[in-house]
């Protein structure tokens, strides 16, 4: 599964030409205002991994890591994420296993 | 994960068959968006990984002939149209209506006219771009750059405004002249220049 997702999340496809890696393989990058955590840095995947499920004040609900890689799938001009489905869990075990020793801080609060 | 000497690796069908199974066509975002062409599949590797050989060179140099200037020979349109595409980030995502003009969300990634403060950072600023004149190298650079990056720097993550028909030859126009056109909101005057460049 690890593998899996570390292929998944360098795997550049669709319009825009876009990866996890586009948006989260560096650290101090954002956009618009927008802070990009590096997913494959321990520290800052830890921080992220960590922080969900949260609070999402903008929507008023709590949201699970499934979602938040639904949205960012959205953005990268790719089909629709299926909830549950294997890439889904394959992301979140690369980044389980980058984050592993982090703490737990979820529910996280999102804007 | 080994990715394996020169040749662009082959799908293991495992990860094929997975990524097929996971996603299903929403609105314009079909599943034909998850194969690869022969760039993106070279690109798909962490960047401190990746290689500069004689099949690097070999894409590049296809992306560059494959480079369409405009047919008019006129390569600037009307710098607040442009500031207009640079601002928009939508298009071609899912939930975007396919029949409204696509944007091509420079701010995302840079900073352009300095009065808009909501801009990225994963690519260079380009206030004053401007500055760098408009010889007709220059005009054939920043096409080119806008066209597919890839023909100069390989594995880029600036999408392919041309060759991906994000954006059309006229919006493309207008984007460079929002970052060449002497007055355009990018290239205000500086500090000691009395009057626009
Ligand atoms: C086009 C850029 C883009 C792409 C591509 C992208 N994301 Fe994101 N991602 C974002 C943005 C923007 C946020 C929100 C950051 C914030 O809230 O400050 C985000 C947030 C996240 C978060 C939550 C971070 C946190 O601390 O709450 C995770 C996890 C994440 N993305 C994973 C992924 C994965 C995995 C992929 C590949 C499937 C991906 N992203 C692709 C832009 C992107
Ligand atoms: C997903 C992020 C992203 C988006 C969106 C994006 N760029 Fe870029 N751009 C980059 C990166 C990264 C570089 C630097 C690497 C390179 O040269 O390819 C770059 C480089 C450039 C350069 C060359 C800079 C130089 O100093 O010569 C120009 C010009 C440029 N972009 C213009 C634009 C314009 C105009 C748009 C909108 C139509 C845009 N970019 C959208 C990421 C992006």
């Amino acid at each position: 599964m690890y593998a899996i997702g570390e292929e998944i999340f360098f795997y550049r496809a669709g319009p825009h030409d876009f990866s996890c890696a586009t948006c989260h393989e560096q650290s101090n990058k954002r956009i618009r205002l927008q802070q990009l955590p590096n997913l494959t840095e321990h520290t800052e995947v830890a921080e992220a991994y960590g922080s969900w499920p949260a609070y999402r004040m903008s929507q008023g609900l709590v949201r699970t890591m499934g979602w938040r890689l639904q949205d960012c799938f959205r953005q990268q001009r790719w089909p629709g994420l299926t909830f549950g489905s294997e890439v889904s869990i394959a992301l979140q075990t690369y980044m389980a296993v980058n984050a592993a020793g982090g703490v737990m801080t979820a529910p996280g609060l999102k804007r | 994960m080994v990715w394996i000497g020169v040749a662009p690796v082959a799908l293991s069908e495992d990860l094929a068959s997975v990524i097929h199974a996971s996603f299903s066509d929403s609105g314009q975002a079909t599943l034909l968006r998850l194969e690869q062409d022969p760039l993106q599949q070279r690109c798909s590797q962490p960047r401190d990984e990746r290689v500069d050989d004689d099949i690097s060179m070999a894409l590049r140099q296809e992306r560059l002939n494959a480079v369409v200037f405009p047919e008019d020979g006129n390569f600037l349109g009307d710098w607040q149209r442009g500031a207009a595409v640079a601002a928009s980030g939508r298009g071609l995502q899912s939930n975007d209506d396919p029949s409204i003009a696509n944007g091509g969300n420079c701010y995302a990634c840079h900073q352009l006219a300095p009065t808009e403060v909501a801009y990225g950072t994963l690519g260079p600023s380009l206030t004053q771009y401007g500055l760098r004149g408009q010889s007709d190298a220059m005009l054939r650079y920043t096409w080119t750059k806008l066209w597919d990056t890839h023909a100069f720097n390989l594995c880029s993550h600036m999408p392919r405004f041309g060759a991906q028909k994000i954006l059309t030859e006229q919006q493309l126009k207008d984007v460079m002249a929002f970052l060449l056109d002497p007055n355009s909101s990018v290239n205000p005057p500086t500090e000691g220049s009395s009057s626009a460049h």
